[in-house]
């Protein structure tokens, strides 16, 4: 059935690394200034991309491509200056990549399709090895297909962390949580993702018999080949002879996967420090209001501030990071949620989507939450 | 004329118009009968498919029986339709209801329109029921001709009580049939439906009493694997049909068929269809008139060899050669006939084509027309569907066949 609920990405719920190493189907060149293979210990991870059922509220269930399958991708958590080992294989019909957005490493470990590497297909193991930098909140996607495929939830959190955390020298903090949004219109990845497999399988067939051309693929190798293609009678996908434009038009806006009610919650022990990191992996703006606290707004995509900022509403850009410290100082249970409150409904029915709240360890009020479905 | 509509032209072009809304309108004024709309009710999302088929051609005929030639512009098989579809409580079933329209044959006034399908359908993931007017399960699939009446004689099961009239007779019905889909490309469906009878029940209720029970058990290969799989569909059915003749009180006819792809390529793929049909009929019948041409025993074959191109893998030329045979047992008369077309996509939804046809039904007396004829249709064809409001996966879909399935 669908993959299981998210385990809340703290420090201790990190993907383990791999004992072993794979056999790559598909080498790709060791990066510049990477150590020769066992000369170090490289920290190795495996990811497996599959097609799954993910249920994103009880009863709503949709086709997503997830590693390792989950949705959101497993969190891999290193230290800064390691060299990382990442195996991985596509298991599902249609073409990936992995990039590893905000990381410093060579080009052809980066994981833009027909930029730094081909595609990966169907079957084959692609090794991404690198070192990890910068310090601080980053994330990885596929970059292949990225509009229909970060919306299929092909994207994780990766946490380079230094030994002397310049955020927890100032803030001490105990607990560490990763939320990372995202949205969906899961009607049209659905439709999305039955054309593209069945297009790769159509293709499948040609490449089996050597018959694929790169037209067919709708693949060039530059523009001015496309421009010359177009004249002698080429057709592109975007003409309106061949599609019927529209824009995916999101319906659910999910944190780590789920959309409220069935969202987690942020479990705080009050007069402790925690740290939330934000992760916008999705393509609409997200403005977290947080009430009953200031936070300390301490890192942009990765990079600390030059100051902590104070505030109460956080503003999360597409493909931006954010991290926040929150003193617990006053107990009770308080609500976070996207203050576009067109991003709080569930298919268009308020309340919903990116919305959580802070729970106190150990708190008993007079009132406690309870779960409504229809304002 | 039972379910032949004459209309004006104004009005046609009123029911085509209305037919666009129908999906939408059909639910509210069901209810509007009883009650007003509680404004506190489920709004319930409706998927909504419209579909038109524009299907004309510039005929010339040439028969060897002593007629003139003769030229005609044909709009036959031009077809409109509606379907919306909504989510039931229970999260996997779905319900729905669909209208179409169609200039039913070649010799029909302009104005003369046909409903050919009015029915309401359940589908789940292992059943699919529907009650109403439509498509009668005595076809296993279409044949690669202009238009699905130009071998109809052999193509489908004849409609014995058919006057000869229309052949839309043999297509459509009302019909009550049970699909079981015990997975995903598997099926077998249960079928009762009223033959359209004005010959030996001209009275209306006897017309459109239930007259014919039957099954069909086939393989069907999903859309998405249709042009790189061997086997499209494979499929056979018995119909068993009332005839209440002092002499006799049932017929029987059964069918069988197999599509395959003999190329499975997405840009130059062949495939082969083989269909053969048995219909007992009345086997001591003597053929006289046309509907006894419907009722004779009689055996039939048809098949197809085709041709498609796909540059890039989108449509771009298609050609086919269909051969057909019948037998009338008790007489012993042959009929046959050879089609050759071609069809080159304009766009993807767009073709031009030609087409060739010689028929030939020696011995049959004159007055069933002439008995050997050639004719050349000069084909403009249009197909244009679109989905609103989109929310559901098909039952057979590659994610839903492949991935487990949803709604």
């Amino acid at each position: 059935m669908g993959s299981m609920p998210m385990p809340l990405a703290r420090s201790g719920d990190s993907m383990p690394a791999t004992k072993a190493g794979m056999v790559m189907a598909h080498p790709a060149p060791l990066p510049r200034g990477a150590p020769p293979v066992g000369s170090v210990l490289y920290k190795k991870f495996s990811l497996e991309l599959k097609v799954v059922q993910h249920e994103i509220l009880p009863g709503y269930v949709v086709h997503m491509m997830a590693y390792n399958g989950q949705v959101p991708a497993p969190t891999i958590r290193v230290n800064e200056g390691d060299w990382v080992w990442v195996d991985f294989t596509n298991a599902s019909d249609e073409m990936h990549t992995i990039h590893w957005h905000g990381l410093i490493l060579d080009y052809r470990h980066d994981g833009v399709p027909y930029v730094t590497q081909d595609p990966i297909m169907r079957g084959q193991t692609y090794s991404y090895v690198f070192q990890a930098k910068p310090y601080g909140t980053h994330f990885y996607h596929c970059h292949f297909g990225t509009s229909l495929h970060m919306q299929a939830g092909m994207y994780g959190a990766f946490i380079v962390e230094r030994a002397a955390d310049p955020i927890r020298e100032k803030f001490p903090y105990t607990q560490d949580y990763v939320y990372v949004l995202s949205s969906i219109d899961p009607i049209s990845v659905q439709e999305q993702m039955n054309a593209m497999f069945a297009r790769m399988r159509q293709r499948d067939v040609l490449m089996k018999r050597g018959a694929l051309d790169l037209r067919t693929q709708n693949r060039f190798a530059d523009l001015k080949a496309l421009v010359k293609a177009v004249a002698k009678g080429y057709v592109p996908p975007y003409l309106r002879s061949r599609t019927s434009p529209r824009l995916p038009e999101p319906t659910f806006f999910l944190m780590n996967g789920r959309a409220a009610p069935a969202t987690e919650p942020i479990r705080v022990k009050e007069g402790e420090w925690t740290r939330i990191r934000f992760i916008n992996a999705g393509n609409v703006w997200h403005s977290l209001h947080m009430h009953g606290h200031d936070f300390q707004h301490v890192c942009s995509d990765g990079s600390p501030l030059p100051a902590p900022v104070r505030g109460n509403t956080l503003i999360l850009a597409p493909g931006k990071t954010e991290d926040i410290v929150l003193l617990a100082d006053n107990p009770g249970f308080w609500a976070v949620h996207d203050h576009d409150v067109t991003r709080t409904v569930n298919n268009g029915v308020y309340p919903g989507g990116a919305v959580t709240h802070i729970e106190y360890e150990g708190f008993n009020g007079t009132y406690t939450p309870s779960i409504s479905l229809d304002e | 004329m039972g379910r032949i509509l004459r209309l004006s032209r104004w009005t046609s072009k009123a029911f085509a118009g209305a037919l666009v809304v129908g999906g939408v309108a059909f639910s509210h004024s069901a209810r509007a009968q009883e009650e007003p709309p509680d404004p506190a009710a489920p709004t319930p999302a409706v998927q909504l498919d419209v579909g038109l088929r524009a299907v004309t051609s510039v005929n010339g005929t040439t028969s060897y029986g002593g007629s003139k030639p003769l030229g005609r512009i044909d709009f036959s098989d031009t077809y409109a339709y509606a379907r919306g579809r909504t989510p039931l409580f229970s999260p996997n079933d779905r319900a729905g209801a669909l209208l179409a329209i169609t200039f039913p044959d070649e010799y029909y006034e302009p104005g003369t329109l046909l409903v050919a399908e009015a029915n309401a359908f359940y589908e789940s993931k292992w059943l699919t029921v529907r009650v109403g007017r439509g498509r009668n399960r005595s076809l296993i699939f279409p044949l690669p001709t202009l238009r699905d009446d130009d071998l109809i004689r052999w193509s489908d099961v004849q409609n014995p009580f058919s006057s000869g009239k229309s052949t839309a007779d043999h297509q459509f019905v009302n019909t009550a049939d049970v699909t079981i889909w015990p997975t995903p490309r598997l099926f077998a469906d249960v079928h009762v439906e009223n033959l359209p009878n004005f010959i030996l029940r001209p009275d209306a209720l006897g017309a459109f009493a239930i007259n014919s029970y039957g099954t069909t058990v086939g393989y069907r290969q999903i859309p998405a694997l249709a042009r790189t799989s061997i086997v499209r569909k494979i499929g056979m059915g018995v119909n068993v049909y009332r005839l209440d003749l002092p002499s006799q009180d049932f017929g029987f006819d059964a069918l069988a068929g197999a599509w395959m792809n003999l190329v499975p390529d997405p840009v130059h793929g062949v495939d082969w269809r083989l269909q053969a049909i048995y219909n007992r009929g009345t086997p001591s019948l003597i053929l006289q008139t046309v509907n006894d041409t419907f009722r004779a025993e009689q055996a039939s074959i048809v098949s197809s060899l085709g041709y498609s191109y796909r540059r890039e893998m989108l449509p771009t030329f298609r050609a086919n050669l269909v051969g057909a045979y019948k037998r009338y047992v008790r007489d012993g008369i042959d009929q046959y006939s050879i089609v050759a077309n071609g069809f080159y996509a304009l766009g993807a939804t767009t073709e031009i084509g030609v087409q060739y046809q010689f028929r030939s039904r020696p011995r049959i007396p004159e007055s069933f027309g002439d008995s050997v004829a050639s004719s050349i249709k000069l084909a403009f064809v249009i197909a244009l569907d679109t989905t609103t409001n989109r929310i559901f996966d098909e039952r057979d879909s590659l994610l839903n066949t492949e991935s487990g399935y949803l709604p």
